[in-house]
């Protein structure tokens, strides 16, 4: 049971070069599941691992329980690690593997057996306690790593992607699994993964990195709903949001083609914080196709499909935005990407009329990129 | 193409067994035999009486008293010298490590002949001319040992230490606990070799023993060689062959052991 507390906490590997994790404010609560998520290289891991004491604290102060822990050695600050890999000893059963650190400890033999037992039946590990990780499955294994940290009863739990070597069905499984035993244990939970699906259901709160640098940190839907900047709102959500450059307001209004038609139902107390441009994101199912063919009812903009991925219950079409040359607007990457009903049919090289729905979309400061909202 | 591959592995087989061969069978022929030309290669008449003449010609029983008293000795102390410093440059932290690691590797590379004129004269200073001491002590340094070992060590998923640290195992514990039962292949083959090597010393024990009390094994079989002006070359690869029967005895048994894939399952991918 503990609170963690980052202040501004860097990493710097080599002085010359931007810090790996870079003065990070960050605090978890008591009992929370927070999920550190960003792009390969983003320093989610080296946070991680500088709550774990696996790397230094070069500047800045970590807290656990309101104590400074920035130069206490790994194994003094009570916390438990599951790594990608699972580091499981080869050369110890389940059982051995589970013990070793309650051993380390001196923890008496009963109450290592207790334990061990009780993290065995939580994980469903009995059978296998006598088995060495040799001859165990990749989610096997995960489990004993996970049992390894659990009989510790350590003040929080540090997972590395440990699900990243499963496969896809046992990763979906175990994922709620974590997210369950976690909150019948109640420890706090620091968890690293690249993968968004996995942040967005484990999490009570999601921690967007991006260059060592905290982006934002809320809960998930908050991410998905307002997001603080155009890296947020494209990190977070699959497929990604379209981002719209060059929108004009004119009349307090910002629209797509100029005309009242086209109003994207941009709030008026967001119109002052802008200049006369902002970036606009649409989310896949905030485009509503409104037309095919030649006939273009007004305010919407014309796109061809591209490319069709059917998911079963529902599809999602690639769309190239065809823009007229004199138009200020320009699509990051050259692509729409709109998400439709299953019962709709359409191919490759339609032409549809899409058109964002209105209140659904989220306007950035063209220069600092960051959402309107959240500047004052 | 498959042909010519076989005759190559064939000629190299050829190439070490031969010579084996030859000493197994002079070790059993009478002096005349061995000299006969053409020359034989089954021993005729076979004389098995070479094997009693070594024991009863020289101090065989001391011999291989001392070569054991030695080899363990040496074994041990650089197996466990071996790992300890491995283990150290390996794993913890202090100043001019990399530097220090070189003048260990910087050691392998200075011929053992180069140094042992200035040894003899040290140990002989000391007063460790035919003792074990003498023979011992300049022939423990590990540089082969702490290099091989170092870098086995080196090549262990980071991820198990890191656990073995995050599970406040302890510095020594780590390395009996976790690190050693990963490395036993690397150990045995460390073993075999400085088994083989120590057993068939010679140049330096020559030096330092002048009398039968220390003399191991290979440096007494010369004594065999120039006990009569003419080398009876029968005893002598008669004490040849019982030579090498135990370190082949040793190497049979350990060569079982050093299998492979003692981290699996320790880290996935």
């Amino acid at each position: 049971m503990a609170r963690v507390e980052f202040r501004q906490a860097s990493r710097i590997y080599d002085p010359n070069r931007p810090p790996a994790v870079n003065r990070i404010d960050l605090t978890i609560d008591d009992g929370e599941f927070l999920v550190l998520v960003g792009p390969s290289g983003c320093g989610k891991s080296t946070t991680l691992r500088m709550l774990a004491g696996l790397e230094p604290v070069d500047e800045g102060w970590i807290f656990i329980d309101g104590v400074d822990v920035s130069e206490v050695p790994a194994r003094n600050r009570d916390t438990a690690m599951v790594f990608q890999s699972y580091a499981l000893y080869p050369n110890m059963t389940a059982r051995q593997n589970m013990a070793f650190a309650l051993e380390n400890a001196k923890v008496p033999a009963g109450i290592i057996a207790e334990k061990v037992a009780a993290a065995a039946k939580m994980l469903e590990l009995e059978p296998l306690l006598d088995t060495k990780p040799g001859t165990m499955s990749g989610g096997q294994r995960q489990r004993v790593a996970m049992g390894r940290a659990i009989v510790r009863d350590p003040k929080v739990f540090c997972m590395d992607e440990p699900l990243s070597n499963l496969d896809a069905k046992l990763r979906v499984s175990t994922r709620s699994q974590i997210a369950q035993l976690q909150r019948e244990l109640g420890v706090t939970t620091v968890y690293v993964t690249h993968d968004q699906t996995e942040a967005m259901t484990m999490g009570d709160r999601v921690c967007v990195l991006k260059d060592g640098v905290v982006q934002q940190v809320d809960t998930p839907t908050t991410l998905y709903e307002k997001p603080i900047n155009t890296f947020v709102a494209g990190f977070i959500g699959s497929p990604a949001v379209t981002l719209m450059d060059g929108i004009t307001i004119r009349d307090g209004y910002a629209t797509l083609g100029g005309d009242r038609a086209s109003d994207l139902g941009m709030p008026r107390e967001l119109v002052g914080r802008g200049g006369s441009r902002v970036t606009v994101g649409v989310r896949p199912e905030s485009w509503e196709v409104v037309g095919s063919g030649a006939a273009a009812p007004a305010g919407s903009v014309p796109a061809r499909v591209n490319l069709v991925e059917h998911l079963g219950s529902e599809l999602f079409l690639y769309c190239d935005p065809i823009l007229t040359d004199d138009s200020p607007v320009t699509v990051r990457g050259q692509r729409v990407i709109i998400r439709e009903d299953k019962r709709h049919n359409f191919q490759a090289e339609d032409v549809l009329h899409i058109k964002p729905r209105v209140g659904e979309c989220t306007f950035f400061d063209p220069q600092s990129e960051v959402n309107l909202e959240y500047v004052a | 193409m498959k042909v010519i591959g076989y005759l190559g592995l064939a000629l190299v087989v050829a190439m070490i067994l031969v010579p084996v061969y030859f000493i197994v069978v002079t070790s059993l022929k009478t002096q005349p035999d061995i000299y006969s030309d053409p020359l034989t290669w089954i021993p005729n008449p076979l004389q098995p009486g070479n094997y009693s003449y070594v024991m009863e010609t020289v101090n065989f029983g001391t011999y291989l008293r001392n070569s054991i008293i030695i080899t363990v000795i040496l074994t041990v102390v650089q197996v466990a010298l071996g790992v300890m410093s491995a283990y150290a440059f390996a794993f913890l932290r202090f100043p001019f490590r990399n530097a220090l690691f070189l003048v260990v590797v910087a050691a392998l590379m200075v011929p053992n002949q180069i140094t042992i004129i200035s040894n003899y004269a040290l140990v002989a200073s000391l007063g460790w001319r035919n003792t074990f001491v003498g023979i011992i002590v300049p022939l423990a340094g590990v540089a082969f040992g702490a290099f091989l070992m170092r870098n086995h060590f080196l090549s262990l998923p980071k991820e198990i230490m890191e656990a073995a640290r995050m599970d406040g195992t302890s510095f020594l514990r780590t390395l009996w606990r976790v690190v050693l039962p990963m490395s036993w292949p690397t150990v045995v083959a460390f073993t075999l070799i400085t088994l083989v090597n120590e057993w068939n010393q010679y140049l330096w024990p020559f030096l330092i023993a002048d009398t039968d009390v220390v003399t191991p094994l290979p440096v007494g079989l010369t004594r065999l060689q120039q006990n009569e002006g003419l080398t009876n070359w029968g005893p002598v690869m008669a004490g040849t062959v019982l030579t090498t029967v135990p370190i082949l005895i040793v190497y049979l048994i350990l060569q079982k052991r050093m299998i492979k894939g003692l981290t699996a399952g320790a880290v996935k991918g």
